[in-house]
């Protein structure tokens, strides 16, 4: 019943039973690092015209709760951090590489079931010089805090990167702040955890850099193996040849002749096998 | 009029790769359908909160809201939740820890507002919008019991929220 069963939020279609229920502060730290998504690739131009997709992410640290035991816990949270000075801050990576890298990936990028691996595109937060930044630069100048209560979710930031931030905390934190009835104590504990976001900050860099060959937009555990990988040959949509679709155009063509024209054109063109075929041994 | 829905789960598209259709009445109508089933409630993604804030670059770029010349534009972000209900009478469940999390950014610039909607799925469920409507009739609480109605979909959106978490990764 809505309301009654405090672990219903956690899977509706399983048999309702505490003992099968997963294991609760494994579910914390697996939302811990709020990273984003779009769902949809974006294109960026630049002055000289040339076009470049480009999947955006968002990471940041918003926390989240589990088990719906406190079902306003994020609008509160978020609320009580900006009022506590803790303005939440996200930052945008984006995956640039051009159409002619678009063609030669195995998969095809407007596929929403699919990822560009981080080996292969290395994601970048805005730099256009294509360096990948390095944590120190990111927090080299870090600004300071602002008491002000009015201004809400973000402060000054001098690179449109990093903020891994005061709002996140450790589990142990967020343990606390269970115990506590989900009332958290906002100025005194956001101030603690913005002290410690110069260190948090550099281990989530550090992190980040390394977990990529785990995360799901890896594609290999090893980024040498990956960037040692030869070059794909380009998405085909049917790999393998349709046997029907060729004997149906064999068909067609004995039954209805081409004009003469046509049919130039067509001894000109190369059939989709041999195209399937090509592409496959030269990604081989 | 009187025919039979040949194909409700493809829409059509300009070539393999190419974009959806709008001559697809089937599908716009299937969409329609599904966005006017629950009145007041958006399906998905209703509760949420946001923030109004500002966007800082600090590179040079083309677009407008990452402009050099002006570094800084405001910008509104929202987190919210996917599957969950906004109502106070599933205030209980109405934010679940395995839910899917969206995140939106609207920014507003001198060439007009601009969007970058998201989700912390690093995977999508589906390649066609068209199976969206059926996916989430799977994963969304039936408003009698509370309970999903179930199906591959659901099956597919639960693994996701119910895999392990040192397996299961975010983007």
């Amino acid at each position: 019943m809505p309301g009654v069963d405090a672990h219903a939020d956690v899977g509706d279609v399983r048999p309702r039973h505490p003992a099968q229920l997963p294991d609760d502060a494994g579910l914390r730290r697996a939302h811990l690092p709020a990273r984003q998504r779009a769902t949809a690739s974006r294109v960026l131009s630049s002055s000289t015209g040339s076009r470049s997709p480009a999947p955006t992410r968002w990471s940041g640290t918003r926390r989240s709760r589990s088990r719906g035991a406190d079902p306003d816990f994020h609008r509160r949270d978020l609320w009580e951090a900006i009022e506590a000075g803790a303005y939440p801050e996200w930052e945008l990576g984006l995956q640039i590489f051009t159409e002619e890298e678009a063609d030669r990936f195995s998969f095809d990028i407007l596929d929403a079931t699919k990822i560009v691996p981080e080996e292969l595109v290395p994601v970048r937060a805005g730099r256009q010089d294509g360096a990948r930044p390095q944590p120190g630069q990111l927090l080299r100048r870090r600004p300071s805090r602002s008491r002000s209560a009015r201004r809400t979710w973000s402060r000054a930031s001098t690179s449109a990167t990093i903020r891994c931030w005061p709002g996140a905390s450790t589990p142990t934190s967020t343990r606390r702040s269970r115990g506590s009835a989900g009332r958290t104590s906002t100025r005194s504990r956001s101030t603690r955890r913005s002290r410690r976001c110069t260190t948090t900050s550099a281990t989530a860099c550090i992190a980040r850099r390394s977990r990529a060959a785990g995360s799901p937009t890896s594609r290999t555990r090893s980024a040498a193996a990956a960037r040692s990988r030869p070059a794909c040959a380009g998405f085909v949509s049917f790999p393998q040849p349709v046997k029907e679709a060729q004997g149906a155009r064999q068909a067609r063509e004995v039954r209805r002749p081409l004009h003469p024209g046509a049919a130039v054109l067509q001894s000109q063109t190369p059939d989709r096998e041999e195209r399937t075929s090509s592409a496959h041994s030269a990604s081989s | 009029m009187g025919v039979a829905v040949g194909d409700n789960q493809n829409s059509l598209k300009a070539g393999l790769r190419g974009p959806t259709l709008l001559e697809d009445f089937i599908l716009r109508e299937k969409i329609t359908h599904f966005d006017h089933e629950r009145i007041p409630e958006r399906i998905v993604h209703a509760r949420g909160s946001a923030a109004h804030g500002y966007f800082e670059c600090y590179q040079a770029a083309r677009a407008d809201h990452a402009r050099r010349t002006v570094r800084r534009r405001p910008a509104s972000a929202r987190r919210c939740s996917c599957a969950s209900r906004p109502s106070p009478a599933s205030a209980a469940r109405s934010t679940r820890a395995r839910d899917v999390r969206g995140f939106a950014v609207k920014f507003y610039t001198d060439e007009g507002n601009w969007d970058l909607v998201g989700n912390n799925i690093p995977v999508f469920f589906i390649q066609d919008a068209m199976k969206f409507p059926d996916l989430v009739h799977a994963v969304k609480p039936e408003p009698h019991h509370g309970d999903a109605a179930g199906g591959v979909g659901a099956r597919h959106v639960l693994g996701l929220r119910l895999a392990d978490a040192r397996s299961r990764r975010t983007c």
